[in-house]
């Protein structure tokens, strides 16, 4: 008994270190086709960038709650700042575009592309992680240290700050904007000033995502992009309605992958995973025919 | 001089691959992010034939021939997803099959790859490098000379048609899934073929030489071809051989490849800001004229 609860226990938490920023980002990237119409990859590029800042501030010695803490609201806000500058950029460059959702899928790509080039080039290739904590925290046979802790109280707090902006005038306006584009339009929603604050919110839970996955497992300059994906997944697990609804396709998508890697090894769930977001976009459908449209 | 032709072999294999990719584009309208595993099947199966005693032309056709599976697949996938749609679905086919080929056991070999792939025959004082530029250039020059027949030929209006609507494609009794499948079958004999080459220049094939970084430098290159005046082939010498100069440097060839990723990234972040749609930029000057 004592064994299958301690099981248990390391299960849980390794499903509530995948679900937030696995949540996080399906929230980000559901918000982000909202509003801009198109699958943002710079999302990948938020959480690269907010995971590798996070990680160098650490790696100077100061390891109290205060640094870790400010450490995540410096890198947080970095990311913020990168995705608004894009989404108002992109915003009014391809607004007006008929296929604004490719435009702003390749371009955001070559904007990931960069930044994980740029990195990779200054700081080369492979894993870099944490390192040694102040102090440990054991369940079971497993230790997690206190960064981990304080990333995933953090990580709550950013999901309730979230459906507490779903409930706001800006939050119910991209929730419109989601489901009927035409009828928002109508109402007065402006697209022009919906696109920076969404991108700054996206761009803050995509480097919330980030901090949390550089302090799990740590951060290699790929992974952005797969982390991105998986956001990407997250969001498509429930029918595209409205950003909150993200919330529970991420963590349904995290359970999924943490069964996966508990069955078989890391690589082996994480190809299972992209197979199932490449079953999942298939089986959805986007062309008229897919649609049955006449 | 023997660096210097190793880096124009690679952009050439590059600028073969874009080309498949550029006729993905204009035909169907489908923007891939597969190119990279597209190549990966191509030059696995032509290193592990050739590796089990096969002969090399019959390794480089059958590997061709897994490529253009996939290439298939990718074509007739069209028909269900559009648009950024099919971009994202290609991104998950890219990484789904990396990560495959990662954990592949057996004569796969895993992550550690394969090695000692033989060079194409008929080297001689060519060399392995030599060679495939002569080959690769033969091939750019047929390909090239090959689509914009095709351009020109009725095949392309069809497959505009089919693009745009299933429905009337077939009330203009042509066939959407069969052209679907034809563009499929042509990316990937080219693409299958520039993955061959690949093999058989570096030597030494592994999933992580065929990652996402290799489709994005493709479309990068492919959108050099397209939106600015030059060829798939001056792209490629920028966003590849260009990179690979720095190799000469003291940067690591680990570091080189990453160069190489943020200037593929910089290219398609900058051109597509700068030039936007460049079909709606012409309907509008033609709606104020």
């Amino acid at each position: 008994v004592s064994m299958i609860s301690r099981s248990a226990g390391v299960l849980l938490l390794l499903a509530l270190t995948r679900a937030v920023p696995f949540s996080l980002l399906a929230w980000a990237v559901r918000a982000q086709l909202a509003s801009l119409r198109g699958f943002d990859v710079s999302l990948a590029a938020a959480a690269l960038l907010s995971s590798e800042v996070f990680l160098a501030l650490l790696g100077g010695g100061r390891r109290g709650v205060v640094a870790i803490v400010f450490s995540m609201i410096f890198a947080m806000a970095l990311s913020s700042l990168l995705v608004a500058t894009w989404s108002y950029t992109a915003n009014r460059r391809f607004g007006g575009e008929s296929s604004a959702g490719e435009l702003v899928l390749v371009a955001s790509l070559g904007l990931s592309a960069l930044l994980t080039g740029t990195i990779g080039g200054l700081r080369g290739g492979g894993l870099r992680d944490i390192g040694e904590s102040l102090s440990a925290l054991s369940l079971g046979d497993s230790v997690f240290d206190e960064v981990v802790v304080v990333t995933l109280i953090v990580g709550v707090v950013t999901t309730a700050l979230l459906v507490a902006f779903g409930r706001s005038k800006a939050g119910v306006g991209l929730g419109l904007l989601a489901q009927n584009r035409e009828f928002a339009e109508e109402l007065g929603i402006q697209f022009a000033k919906v696109a920076p604050l969404t991108g700054a919110i996206a761009g803050a839970l995509a480097g919330a995502a980030g901090v949390c996955l550089g302090a799990v497992g740590g951060s290699s300059p790929e992974m952005g992009l797969t982390a991105f994906l998986y956001g990407a997944g997250g969001a498509l697990v429930l029918p595209r309605v409205s950003p909150n609804t993200a919330l529970a396709g991420g963590a349904a998508f995290a359970a999924v992958q943490v069964i996966l890697e508990y069955c078989t090894s890391a690589s082996t769930a994480q190809a299972l995973l992209f197979t199932l977001i490449l079953s999942l976009v298939l089986t959805r459908g986007s062309s008229r025919t897919a649609r049955g449209e006449r | 001089m023997s660096f210097l032709l190793v880096s124009l072999a690679l952009a050439l294999v590059y600028a073969l691959a874009a080309l498949a990719a550029k006729w993905l584009i204009e035909s169907l309208g489908l923007l891939s992010l597969a190119h990279g595993s597209v190549m990966l099947c191509s030059a696995y199966g032509f290193s592990l034939l050739c590796g089990f005693g096969i002969s090399p032309f019959l390794s480089a056709a059958l590997g061709i021939g897994i490529a253009t599976i996939l290439g298939i697949i990718l074509g007739c996938a069209s028909r269900r997803v559009i648009s950024q749609d099919f971009a994202l679905f290609s991104f998950a086919v890219q990484m789904a099959v990396i990560f495959t080929a990662l954990v592949a056991p057996g004569p796969l070999r895993g992550a550690l790859g394969l090695a000692g792939v033989p060079a194409i025959p008929g080297a001689g004082w060519l060399g392995r490098s030599g060679i495939v530029v002569a080959v690769g250039t033969g091939v750019l020059a047929v390909t090239t000379i090959a689509l914009e027949k095709v351009r020109g030929s009725w095949f392309a209006a069809a497959c505009q048609v089919a693009s745009r609507s299933d429905e009337l494609a077939t009330t203009l009794r042509l066939k959407p899934g069969l052209l679907r499948l034809q563009v499929g079958a042509g990316y990937g004999v080219v693409i299958g073929f520039s993955g061959v080459l690949m093999a058989a220049l570096i030597s030494f094939v592994s999933p992580r030489g065929f990652d996402i970084g290799v489709s994005i430098s493709v479309l990068a290159i492919c959108l050099i071809g397209m939106r600015i005046k030059g060829d798939v082939l001056v792209g490629s010498l920028l966003v590849i051989a260009l990179p690979e100069l720095l190799r000469l440097t003291a940067l690591g060839a680990g570091r080189a490849g990453y160069v190489q990723m943020a200037i593929a990234g910089a290219v398609l972040f900058f051109v597509i800001l700068a030039t936007g749609n460049r079909n709606t930029t012409r309907e509008r000057a033609r709606a104020r004229r």
